[in-house]
């Protein structure tokens, strides 16, 4: 590990592991551009002879494929907002508590991260019949009302705690409530964690397979991970097809996580005032 | 709704004419009273009804639902649509469960009985009994026979597909052989798939193989038959599988011997890496068991030509049961609506359109022997062969645990067909291991 | 809002405590509650279409006298051995290599992280594809290597550890959680240790690795959580199970015995044994924790 002795070899072994952890991905765009039809490869190659894109057209014939991508941001773009405000609320006044009552806070939130989501599922699925959220979108996003996830919590309360209570003291001084005092001076604090908070949840929730398993009955309110698995079921073999349906659904996050990427360089995590 | 009125009232402001205000007051009385009328009882009566299948047969169910639609202002249909058959029943298990199932689900005959056993579904005997358009008489037998449930009719059958063979006609002309007759032999049969089995280029590596069947209980059954065993050790009251009887055995063997001897099917790294039916679309494949599932994907092959022939003959001839009912569910509000659409869905005319999307054998003796259903002009052109079977063919016994008992069944006979275990010892372990199914079972006693 | 809160006449305290309102509700809700009563169904019979009957401890038996529940337990617990101190590792060396100083850091350290960001199931289908033993990329590149790969996912030996590869690749949160943790720590600290003539394996075993063991006790925590609980997806997705059980685990015997077969008592008895292997793991932690005293103090307890 020297760093002064082998810059070169260093440079080379990045490179060579940033590659690596691209390579499924690399494989997966190249089989989704497969021609249908033709015979599977058997050769290594990394493109096929004649890429094409028409897998792409494919997974749109063959399922309500738009509906399902709106219906994913539809999820995303209600489950983010939510949990951002419930998660960093709850960050918040933990942070702001006694010494104790933060310990007994984070013991709850551990118990809680400890509780398997295969032992939730039954009694959710319900809990939502008789709040008449089943087969609606609120069943997909309702883990949202309570952060999404303690650990997000978690992340807030961290990020919060840093921060001098001399600031909050000014605040209240200046007539500021705790609203205010959230929105104004805590928030753009952890503005880094706010939107790693955010990544993670979209993250999550566009990704997530067995909530609409288990509590949606139509194709309404279907999302993308469900058309993954219906073609998987449907045409087991059709791996460019399959691929095709896999990339598109992967798009939206590796777009954004791109996007996003440049907040999170600027000095991972470490924020202080 | 405040908007609304101050709207009106914008407009009742705007119209000085005395005229043109009792047009209005007409018009608004108009909507009123259509309102009323709504509220009275004219809004159409909901009935879900839920099926699964690929997206060739939501179309063709969708095609039906709209169809009846259009033709009833009373009575409005709701399709869901399951995609995938493995979570469909889970997915009816727990709304079951939860109280509030789709007042019409489309079940397989192998999987109703653990519906009906619990009291889930309502018995159609009554309804049938009094309906002008269809009866009991204008079904094939074997269909409603696998839907009635200790002496009542659980569900109504829509059709009667069987297994049957599936092949590539190109490929058997490139190989100067025949195509196959409407009574060939397991030594034929043999023989064809090993012809059919090519390796082109010399390599070592099969590059067609003759025949794809899935190494299952279900796929397995019409051969057993066929050889004079025995499935189970009693039709209506089984309490084990009875795969370790000789002549059982024995179909099992020569079934298992496809792969392990003749090698004419795909091995098990062949078979996940291009399952048998690609295998069959990409032309790699020449002979294909499967029911009528498969015939709306077929049809879109252009590649080649492609025909279907009865499974080949052992001592006698059998094949097997594949039939889905339309069932109602024993919670629901709006039984007559909802037999009103089962009723048409079952109707020569709900059967005709269905037949159409090629997915369907009709039950519907009437429709099954129309040009809806042979229709000359659509491959296969053989489709009498689906309906030859109807007097040969038999069903898997109707007991509540029979999905549990196929599915431990086929872990065995996939482990005995590729080759890591013997048939008697997969025999063995299936009777065995679905012991506990058969005792937790309710079985059929009229 | 501020306007009510302040007319509630609750002191300051109490105001910052009612931002745990909808947290506290939330998980009382949709955590605590279903999981009491999940958990209490261990003690029933119940198929959910008749009322739950008094079982006592039967289920227990059921579920321990069920061959398959303790292949699942076995193979749950297997599917943590090797993929958690794998994914530990390759998180740390990854976070240690792209620590600092370089060309194009902030492109190589997005590659790292986004395969964790493909959604579950896209993963599990791509994965699917690069483990196809004919045609998959995976094979036919051992294959032009020389070596005669195993069928992977379908090959009962190879299934766990194809499993376990595949779950090496989504490292990208406790990559992240290294690499700050590196960042945390004093610059200097590394070069000191270096002019005092330590080399790189001794600065990493007697300085980097203690400064780190919190957290790398804390990903070892989740981690195991994680891998334990949540394999349902990915294993639904890709073996079901199979091939002939030797990806058979505890989620998804679960999710059977509840989904599949109505027997929910027997799926909460199941319930409660994985809670208690989850605890009894979490509890050796901590012990070897308080051994090597780290991990302990408030400061580092939480991240």
């Amino acid at each position: 590990m020297s760093s002064k002795r082998r810059p070169f070899l260093r440079a080379l072994l990045r490179l060579l592991t940033a590659l690596l952890f691209l390579l499924p991905l690399l494989w997966m765009l190249a089989a989704s551009l497969h021609p249908p039809g033709e015979p599977l490869p058997t050769t290594l190659r990394l493109l096929p002879q004649h890429p094409t894109l028409a897998n792409y057209g494919r997974i749109f014939r063959l399922l309500p494929l738009g509906r399902y991508t709106l219906n994913s941001l539809l999820v995303v773009a209600l489950a983010v907002p939510i949990t951002l405000v419930v998660s960093s609320w709850a960050g918040l006044g933990m942070a702001r508590l006694s010494k104790p009552a933060q310990r007994r806070w984070i013991t709850l939130s551990l118990a809680v991260l400890m509780v398997p989501g295969i032992a939730l599922w039954s009694m959710r699925f319900l809990l939502y019949r008789e709040l008449g959220w089943y087969d609606t979108v609120w069943a997909l996003i309702a883990p949202a009302w309570m952060g999404t996830s303690p650990f997000y919590v978690l992340m807030f309360y961290r990020a919060f705690r840093r921060i001098p209570g001399a600031i909050f003291d000014a605040a209240q001084l200046e007539g500021a409530g705790v609203l205010q005092t959230w929105r104004l001076v805590a928030l753009p604090m952890a503005r880094t964690t706010a939107v790693g908070v955010g990544l993670l949840t979209f993250v999550f929730y566009w990704g997530d397979f067995t909530s609409p398993l288990l509590y949606l009955r139509s194709g309404r309110h279907a999302t993308l991970p469900v058309a993954l698995q219906t073609l998987q079921q449907l045409s087991r073999s059709d791996w460019a097809l399959m691929l095709a349906a896999a990339v598109w659904t992967t798009l939206v996050p590796v777009v954004l996580f791109l996007l996003l990427q440049p907040i999170f360089n600027r000095r991972p995590k470490g924020e202080r005032p | 709704m405040e908007r609304v009125q101050s709207q009106t009232n914008q407009k009742r402001g705007a119209a000085s004419n005395n005229r043109q205000r009792s047009l209005l007051c007409l018009s608004g009385c108009f909507i009123f009273l259509l309102l009323i009328s709504g509220c009275g009882g004219k809004a159409p009566t909901a009935v879900s009804f839920m099926v699964f299948g690929d997206p060739a047969e939501y179309n063709a169910y969708e095609d039906l639902v709209d169809t009846f639609n259009a033709g009833h202002d009373d009575i409005q249909v709701e399709l869901t649509h399951v995609p995938s058959p493995g979570e469909y029943r889970t997915r009816l298990l727990t709304e079951f469960a939860a109280g509030t199932p789709p007042d019409i689900s489309l079940m397989n005959y192998r999987r109703v009985v653990s519906f009906a056993a619990n009291g889930m579904l309502e018995p159609l005997d009554s309804y049938l009994a009094q309906s002008s358009l269809i009866q009991p008489e204008d079904f094939y037998p074997v269909a409603l026979d696998a839907f009635t449930w200790q002496g009542q009719l659980m569900c109504l059958p829509q059709n009667i597909s069987s297994l049957v063979v599936y092949y590539n006609a190109d490929l058997f002309a490139a190989a100067g052989l025949p195509e196959p007759a409407d009574k060939w032999t397991w030594e034929e049969f043999g023989q064809t798939a090993v012809t059919l089995t090519r390796d082109f280029d010399g390599d070592g590596t099969i590059d067609q193989y003759g025949l794809g069947v899935e190494p299952s209980l279900f796929r397995a059954a019409p051969f057993i038959w066929q050889n004079n065993g025995p499935l189970v050790d009693d039709e209506t009251q089984p309490t084990r599988l009875t795969l370790t009887r000789p002549p059982s055995l024995a179909a099992l063997q020569w079934f298992t011997d496809l792969h392990n001897v003749a090698h004419v099917v795909p091995g098990r790294e062949e078979e996940a890496s291009q399952d048998s039916e690609s295998r069959f679309l990409a032309g790699t494949t020449a002979m294909y068991l499967n029911s009528r599932r498969g015939v709306p994907t077929y049809r879109e092959i252009d590649s080649f030509a492609w025909n279907v022939a009865p499974l080949p003959n052992g001592q006698t001839s059998a094949s097997i049961l594949h039939s889905d009912g339309f069932c109602l569910a024993g919670t629901a509000v709006n039984k007559d609506a909802a037999w009103t659409f089962i009723e048409f869905a079952n109707s020569v005319e709900g059967q005709t359109i269905l037949a159409g999307t090629g997915r369907t054998v009709p039950s519907l003796i009437a429709v099954a022997q129309s040009d809806a259903f042979l229709n000359p002009g659509q491959s296969p052109s053989r489709a009498q062969v689906y309906l030859d079977n109807a007097p040969i063919m038999r069903r898997v016994p109707l007991i509540s645990t029979w999905e549990e008992i196929e599915s431990v069944a086929d872990e065995e006979i996939e482990r005995a067909f590729y080759g890591d275990i013997s048939v008697e010892e997969a025999a063995r372990l299936a009777t065995q291991r679905t012991e506990e199914y058969f005792l937790r079972a309710d079985f059929n006693a009229p | 809002m501020p306007e009510r809160l302040s007319r509630l006449r609750l002191s300051r305290q109490d105001r910052w405590g009612l931002l745990l309102l909808p947290y506290a509700l939330g998980i009382f809700v949709l955590v605590i509650v279903p999981a009491v009563f999940s958990f209490g169904l261990a003690f029933f019979h119940y198929d959910a279409l008749s009322p739950p009957v008094w079982a006592g401890t039967l289920n227990f038996v059921l579920a321990y006298t069920d061959e398959l529940f303790l292949l699942s337990v076995r193979h749950s617990l297997a599917l943590i051995l090797l993929p958690v101190p794998l994914r530990l590792f390759g998180a740390f060396f990854v976070a240690r290599l792209l620590q600092r100083n370089g060309r194009f850091l902030n492109w190589f350290r997005a590659a790292v992280y986004l395969p964790t960001i493909v959604p579950g199931a896209a993963f599990a289908l791509a994965w699917l594809w690069i483990l196809n033993p004919l045609y998959g990329p995976l094979n036919l590149l051992l294959r032009a290597l020389g070596f005669a790969p195993p069928a992977w996912l379908i090959d009962p030996t190879w299934a766990r550890p194809a499993l376990a590869l595949m779950a090496l690749w989504q490292i990208g949160e406790g990559f992240i959680v290294c690499l700050a943790a590196l960042y945390d720590m004093p610059p200097d600290l590394e070069d000191a240790a270096r002019i005092d003539g330590a080399n790189g394996r001794a600065t990493l075993r007697h300085i980097i690795l203690p400064l780190l063991a919190p957290i790398l006790l804390l990903l070892t925590f989740r981690d195991v959580i994680l891998t334990f609980q949540e394999t349902f997806t990915q294993i639904y997705l890709t073996t079901q199970g199979g091939p002939y059980y030797a990806t058979y685990t505890m989620p998804l015997f679960i999710y059977e015995q509840g989904f599949d077969l109505q027997a929910f008592g027997v799926a909460s008895a199941a319930m409660w044994v994985m809670y208690a292997i989850t605890g009894l793991i979490v509890v050796a932690l901590v012990v070897i924790a308080r051994q090597w005293h780290i991990g302990t103090t408030e400061e580092t307890f939480v991240l």
